[in-house]
């Protein structure tokens, strides 16, 4: 068994790790970098902390495995049926809309949707205080991570969600600089959104 | 995602600092693409930083989130909703790149013409509709000039390309339910895209002869009435769920030697890996010559799902045929369609099958459901066990317990060719 290509990172504060190719190449910006030339010597990372670089080398280290392991096993594609499902099962539509056809249940069981490890695994390791994840989205855009920057960025997102203004700005710790009256100005202006 | 709570812990010195207004716009935009349309619109208020930062968004979701509407006034809600877009569309800025339209209460209303022309303007990759109350929807002439749509979804619409359309040159992905449009339209608009690699297709009318021309297809997804499937070109088709809703009575007057729909069905299908064959489809398929195997095995076929009457000699040759042509299959479902037992029917001879001739050897889980334990459902079962040596779990799921203890009894009886085969009778 061929040893594979390993690939050295530096962090900003001087801390050196060494990856596998294949887990430097979940960034893209890595991935360029060695494409262009630079993956045989020190390849530093000045916008990343070491911390923060040694949890994203182990989320994609994790992420490198996962897909090794799919592609062994030859499981499904990718695409994923029961999704279309959801859909297919008729939408309660309002009687004006015809029925044309006359079918029979769609059998729910048929395929049975189990939620992945992965998504699991994922939540666990976003599981973090939010220096750390704000961190983390920085670092995943530098390196151009699409998987992890979509996993922070829903993490965030997760935090605003139904909250109001008010708990929102104390979470963030967003400084509100409008004045009363140009507060009420905006709030009429897109007075559906606060109702 | 769960939902996070905001931390229990005190805040601490580190945390005084906003961190989240000064990230740079295109990872805010990334933040709220993942907010509800409302959610996002809301963050204007948060700090004058925050003032539009929302519109910028690529996504435009309008559903039932966006308005909470209590009035039952259709004429009110309408004018709420139509205002809503307009308001975001006027205030939005930079590329659409996805515009969904699906609120509950909203009607194929002409406005819906307008921010269509907006949109054909645009850059916009993903289009959804849907029209939940009303008649169909007719799609004006500006959606069909959107020419960089790879994703195209539309529930109850009318589609009516104007004659200059050329298709969708970039369309990857394309649903349509409970649509309405003519048969050369249909044929034209999968033909005429050629990066077309899923296609989902539910409730359709105007067209019953589904012809598919398309050489990247990869998931076909359809149910609804049709007289007849004809694929070409279509080699790389690997997940393919069929369901035929209507029983509908063929016409018996094949010609001789022409091959069945089977044979004819599968010699376009080289790749495919998934399959699930609903409602009355296998009817179909087994109309015509049923050869004991097929020409050319699936051998990519390692998931089957199949919906059967067992009274139907055809139906069961038809499956068995299948069956004996899937060498791979790994995962086999079967599920009884309930119909009225005849009086007198043909049963298939399966004693006479030798099991060792055609082992499944890669068959590892057998789902059997909807069954009465009627003597041809029980030697089907029977045969199953007696050929799948890999067989790890089989689960039996029949329609009622009416007739459950003598099922079990047989169940419990028939030889396994697989020591490790559970087999697990589930409760209707």
């Amino acid at each position: 068994m061929s040893s594979k290509k390993m690939i050295t990172l530096k962090s900003s504060d001087g801390r050196i790790f060494e990856v596998e190719e294949a887990v430097a190449q979940e960034s893209q910006t890595i991935k360029h970098m060695i494409e262009d030339g630079y993956g045989n010597s020190v390849i530093p990372l000045p916008n990343v902390t070491g911390r923060i670089l040694y949890k994203i080398i182990e989320f994609c280290t994790k992420h490198v495995a996962v897909e090794e392991d799919i592609k062994q096993k030859s499981v499904e594609p990718t695409v994923v049926v029961e999704d279309v499902k959801q859909k297919s099962v008729e939408p309660t539509v309002v009687e004006d809309v015809k029925q044309k056809s006359v079918e029979l249940p769609v059998d729910d069981d048929a395929w049975d949707a189990e939620p992945s490890d992965i998504d699991e695994w994922d939540a666990q390791f976003i599981d973090v205080d939010e220096s750390t994840m704000f961190e983390l989205i920085v670092a995943s855009n530098y390196l151009n991570i699409k998987r992890l920057m979509d996993l922070s960025a829903q993490a965030i997102a997760d935090m605003m969600k139904d909250k109001t203004v008010e708990e929102i700005r104390k979470i963030f710790n967003i400084q509100n600089d409008f004045t009363p009256e140009e507060e009420m100005k905006i709030r009429n202006e897109n007075s559906w959104a606060y109702e | 995602m769960k939902q996070r709570e905001p931390p229990k812990i005190p805040f601490s010195m580190e945390m005084e600092v906003d961190k989240i207004s000064n990230l740079p716009g295109h990872i805010i935009d990334k933040i709220l693409s993942y907010l509800s349309l409302r959610d996002a619109v809301r963050t204007s208020i948060l700090s004058t930083k925050w003032r539009y930062k929302w519109i910028t968004l690529p996504h435009l979701v309008f559903d039932n989130q966006c308005a909470l509407l209590s009035s039952q006034d259709q004429i009110a809600i309408k004018n709420k909703l139509v205002n809503i877009v307009d308001h975001v569309l006027l205030l939005h800025t930079g590329p659409i790149q996805k515009f969904k339209l699906s609120h509950r209460d909203l009607q194929g209303v002409s406005d819906i013409d307008r921010w269509i022309l907006y949109l054909s303007r645009g850059t916009a990759k993903e289009f959804i509709l849907e029209i939940w109350k009303g008649h169909r929807y007719k799609l004006p002439a500006s959606l069909f000039s959107c020419q960089k749509l790879f994703h195209l979804e539309l529930f109850n619409c009318l589609l009516k390309p104007p004659p200059t359309f050329n298709g969708f040159v970039g369309l990857k992905s394309l649903d349509l339910q409970h649509i309405t449009m003519e048969q050369d339209v249909f044929e034209h608009l999968i033909s005429s895209c050629p990066l077309l690699e899923r296609l989902t297709l539910m409730n359709f009318d105007g067209f019953s002869l589904l012809n598919i021309h398309a050489p990247n297809l990869q998931f076909f997804d359809i149910g609804g009435v049709f007289d007849d499937v004809d694929f070409e070109n279509t080699y790389r088709l690997s997940i393919v769920s069929i369901g035929l809703y209507g029983n509908v009575g063929y016409d018996e007057n094949i010609p001789f030697g022409s091959p069945g729909n089977l044979i004819k069905f599968f010699s376009h299908l080289p790749s495919i890996q998934r399959l699930e064959i609903q409602s009355y489809f296998l009817k179909y398929l087994a109309v015509g010559k049923i050869p004991g195997r097929l020409p050319n095995p699936c051998i990519e076929l390692n998931f089957l799902s199949v919906r059967i009457n067992f009274y139907d000699i055809e139906e069961t040759s038809a499956a068995l045929c299948l069956l004996r042509s899937s060498p791979n299959l790994q995962e086999l479902e079967i599920l009884a369609r309930p119909e009225e037992q005849p009086i007198v029917y043909e049963a298939l001879d399966l004693q006479g099958e030798d099991p060792y001739s055609c082992p499944f050897n890669q068959l590892y889980n057998i789902k059997i459901a909807s069954i009465s334990g009627v003597k041809c459902e029980l030697d089907f079962i029977k045969f199953l066990l007696a050929s799948s040596p890999m067989l790890e779990k089989m689960t039996v799921k029949p329609s009622s317990n009416d007739r459950g203890w003598e099922l079990m009894k047989e169940l419990l009886r028939f030889r396994r060719a697989s020591v490790q085969a559970e087999v697990i009778y589930v409760d209707p």
